[in-house]
């Protein structure tokens, strides 16, 4: 196998972490390797996938080079064998990852959020917390984080505003952008949530509001969510950390570059990784520091095949942690009929929307209630026209000329609100390899072991009446699910399987993402969240990966081999 | 692996600096756009790449009733969501093939053993009810075409209906560039008024003003995915 030269730092996957660390470390002088399983695309080859049927929702286009060949398999408990998942919300691959299509919420999380267990204790007593729960404190806390979101929010760019949110955790610094243009629908909700005595904000989103880092504003195209900026007016990382990391000379960036290892030596600890290039050469990158940042699925999948006589279970898995604790969001998505109103949704970003967090984390009380944590509420912007041709209420007929006299009278009349259900992590619920399924190269498929619980599905409940008095509010004459609250196994939402804690026993990686049995190996992603929120994970991910990135910078003599 | 092909600049420049200027996309008329009145115009031929002629014409028959033409303009048929179907079924859903090729044989069985002498020369009424048989999986007698092979549904249809009417609803409702949705007559059903780079305010207001602009993608370069 031909052996490149040794680099600082190799980072695999440049998505939503891997951006951000690749940008913290080369401030601080070290030289990166950036590997990438998808190509290297611009806004240039952005601007010719405006189209739904190879969106996201659909087709995925920009998973093709490797995600939409290897979803996990899902079965609901260990008696049972899994099988392909129904349903799949999936990642992209290409430079930038899946921040290239994400709909760019980007969320703190609130301090409750980080004392998870403690907080519940204290509020509800130990009996709130039942025996198949695996709650824990997160080993740092809000205030720990707070100047890393601060960074993030500053340095890639995001739009929203402070102190419209009453129930966010105190900020050293306001946004950088005013909130992204808020649409009609967004005004609907704001004042149906206020007539409700709720208290509605635009979310904080990474697109920009006013041009902003030598980027332009938001044009509100309608494709956003599920598709890649044309204009450079999302904040993924292809446009904000990675494009900054590559002008310092200190990046390399190497698309169509899939790992297949990570090496180690005889001590356990990390020597580079081996990699297949797009010629299907397997080469190896030596390097003092190895970060895995791909997405949830794929680190813990890539920690337990890169196995060794020092750890024959997988990487890092001495102590049987890796693939415990998965979590993912359960959603509640009810859609509400507004007659006689064009909401013209076609237009815009799904971020455009309204939010409100009276009824997240523990941000309510919950005596009486039979559920612990809560949801972030808000509701899309964004339709395309598939995605109308069937938002159908019950007992409206789904094809022939009723169909389509309906579809005329009332496409545009249907609105939305979601409910995004903060999972509790289970000892039921975790990843592995699964025995069968195996993707086009022959390795296996990450399989999940996954269902909501009794939490979950009185959650559920409870906010789908929430949704529907919300709606009501609003005017809507029906109501109905868009998608109940089901287990969704297979999401852009994943947390867990490679747990951050003080004790290696329960835990994968320390509170800077280290990895606890290899020292110079570190995890970033939602892979090391210890509880789900009920919030997008991405801007907490970020601020994860800047501060372990910071870390590892501060630390890199003593932690690179 | 997908194909990423790279465009020339110049045009994205040209259009970020006319919506700079002028707040909204000035962009030049579709040559697919609606003329005045918004009159659809004859597909062009169309050769079939996986199915036969008999099957084009029973799927034809089943999509004109799913999607129906009626006095405010086309329907699946002359959006022309069977040419979507039939080139999705020689490329991304290839796999599907067989269950159409017997889907649309046993449906055409169905009506020949009836008298008929297939879907097109039944009143509508008529495959209304049969369509309903086939949604509800109702369709659970045999069938077998003119040389005794066994064509029956083993779920009285449910699947392949269900099969059919999103496929139909795709090929309506997707980017004309695809094969249906030609001259735009799905969007002009559901009010979706064609890819556009800049939408303002007033567009996304509620009962706000939107500029029907007609677009595909593949007029800026896009192309099937498939």
């Amino acid at each position: 196998m031909k052996k490149l030269p040794k680099t600082d730092v190799v980072i695999v996957g440049l998505g939503a972490a891997g951006g951000i660390a690749a940008s913290v470390l080369t401030k601080a002088g070290l030289r990166v390797v950036g590997l990438e399983a998808g190509p290297y695309l611009t806004a240039k080859d952005f601007m010719k996938q405006l189209d739904e049927v190879s969106g996201f929702g659909m087709r995925n286009r920009l998973g093709e080079p490797k995600y939409n060949h290897e979803i996990p398999t899902w079965r609901t408990d260990t008696e049972s064998k899994a099988t392909p998942s129904p349903i799949a919300l999936r990642m992209a691959n290409a430079v930038g990852g899946t921040t290239l299509q994400y709909a760019a919420m980007t969320w703190r999380l609130r301090a409750d959020d980080f004392k998870i267990r403690s907080t519940t204790v204290k509020r509800y007593g130990e009996e709130a917390v039942s025996a198949d729960m695996a709650l824990v404190d997160w080993p740092i806390s809000y205030d720990d984080l707070e100047p890393y979101y601060s960074q993030v929010e500053h340095s890639i760019g995001v739009s929203g505003a402070a102190g419209a949110n009453p129930f966010e955790s105190h900020r050293s610094r306001d946004y950088p952008m005013p909130p992204i243009m808020q649409p009609g629908y967004s005004k609907m909700l704001e004042s149906g949530m206020k007539d409700l005595g709720y208290h509605p904000f635009p979310p904080p989103a990474a697109i920009n509001s006013v041009s902003y880092g030598g980027r332009p504003a938001c044009t509100y195209c309608g494709f956003c969510s599920g598709f890649a900026c044309w204009n450079d007016s999302k904040s993924s990382t292809l446009v904000t950390s990675i494009r900054e990391a590559e002008k310092s000379g200190k990046l390399e960036v190497r698309p169509l570059s899939t790992v297949t290892r990570i090496l180690t030596n005889d001590k356990g600890q990390a020597t580079g990784v081996e990699y297949r290039t797009a010629d299907g050469e397997l080469v190896e990158q030596p390097a003092g520091v190895v970060i895995l940042s791909s997405y949830v699925y794929e680190n813990v999948r890539r920690l337990l095949l890169s196995k060794s006589d020092f750890f024959p279970n997988g990487l890092s898995n001495n102590h049987g942690q890796v693939g415990k604790y998965f979590m993912t969001h359960t959603f509640v998505l009810m859609n509400g009929l507004f007659p006689g109103k064009a909401l013209n949704t076609y237009g815009g970003a799904l971020a455009q929307s309204t939010a409100m967090d009276d009824l997240n984390g523990d941000a309510f009380d919950h005596t009486g209630l039979n559920f612990i944590r809560g949801a972030l509420v808000s509701g899309f912007n964004g339709t395309l026209p598939i995605q109308a041709a069937n938002a159908l209420p019950p007992g409206v007929p789904t094809w022939g000329q009723g169909y389509k006299d309906w579809l005329r009278e009332n496409a545009t009349s249907v609105g939305n609100i979601v409910a995004q259900l903060e999972t509790l992590p289970y000892h039921s619920n975790y990843l592995d390899l699964d025995p069968e399924f195996k993707d086009p190269k022959g390795e296996p498929l990450v399989r999940i072991t996954y269902n909501i619980h009794d939490n979950e599905k009185r959650a559920g409940e409870f906010f789908t009446g929430k949704l529907i008095e919300i709606l009501n509010k609003m005017g809507a004459t029906k109501t109905w699910f868009w998608l109940p609250p089901i287990p969704l196994p297979v999401s852009t939402h994943a947390f867990g399987g490679a747990r951050m804690g003080d004790d290696p026993a329960t835990s994968v990686v320390d509170k800077y993402c280290l990895s606890h049995e290899v020292s110079n190996l570190a995890v970033l992603g939602g892979a090391t969240f210890c509880s789900a929120s009920g919030y997008n994970p991405t801007g907490t991910i970020q601020a994860l990966s800047w501060r372990a990135a910071e870390h590892i910078a501060q630390n890199f003599n003593k932690i690179a081999v | 692996m997908t194909e990423f092909r790279r465009t020339d600049a110049s045009r994205r420049q040209f259009i970020i600096g006319v919506s700079a200027a002028t707040g909204a996309a000035a962009i030049a008329q579709s040559p697919l756009a609606l003329g005045k009145g918004g009159v659809a115009k004859a597909l062009l031929p169309y050769s079939p790449k996986v199915l036969t002629e008999t099957e084009v014409t029973t799927l034809k028959a089943v999509m004109a009733r799913l999607i129906p033409a009626d006095a405010h303009g086309g329907g699946a048929v002359e959006a022309g969501a069977y040419i979507y179907v039939d080139r999705e079924l020689a490329s991304t859903y290839a796999g599907q093939l067989p269950v159409y090729r017997q889907g649309l044989a046993a449906l055409l069985a169905l009506v020949k053993k009836n008298g008929a002498a297939s879907l097109v020369a039944l009143p509508a009424k008529d495959v209304d009810a049969l369509l309903g048989r086939l949604e509800s999986g109702a369709v659970t007698e045999p069938i077998q075409d003119d040389a005794q092979q066994n064509l029956s549904f083993a779920d009285g249809g449910k699947q392949f209906f269900a099969t059919l009417r999103q496929h139909t609803v795709e090929g309506t409702f997707s980017d004309p560039m695809y094969g249906g949705n030609q001259h735009f007559i799905g969007w002009r059903i559901v009010n979706y008024p064609g890819v556009q780079y800049v939408y303002s305010k007033a567009a996304l207001a509620v009962n706000g003003k939107f500029k029907v602009v007609n677009h595909s993608i593949a007029e800026f370069g896009g192309k099937p995915l498939s």
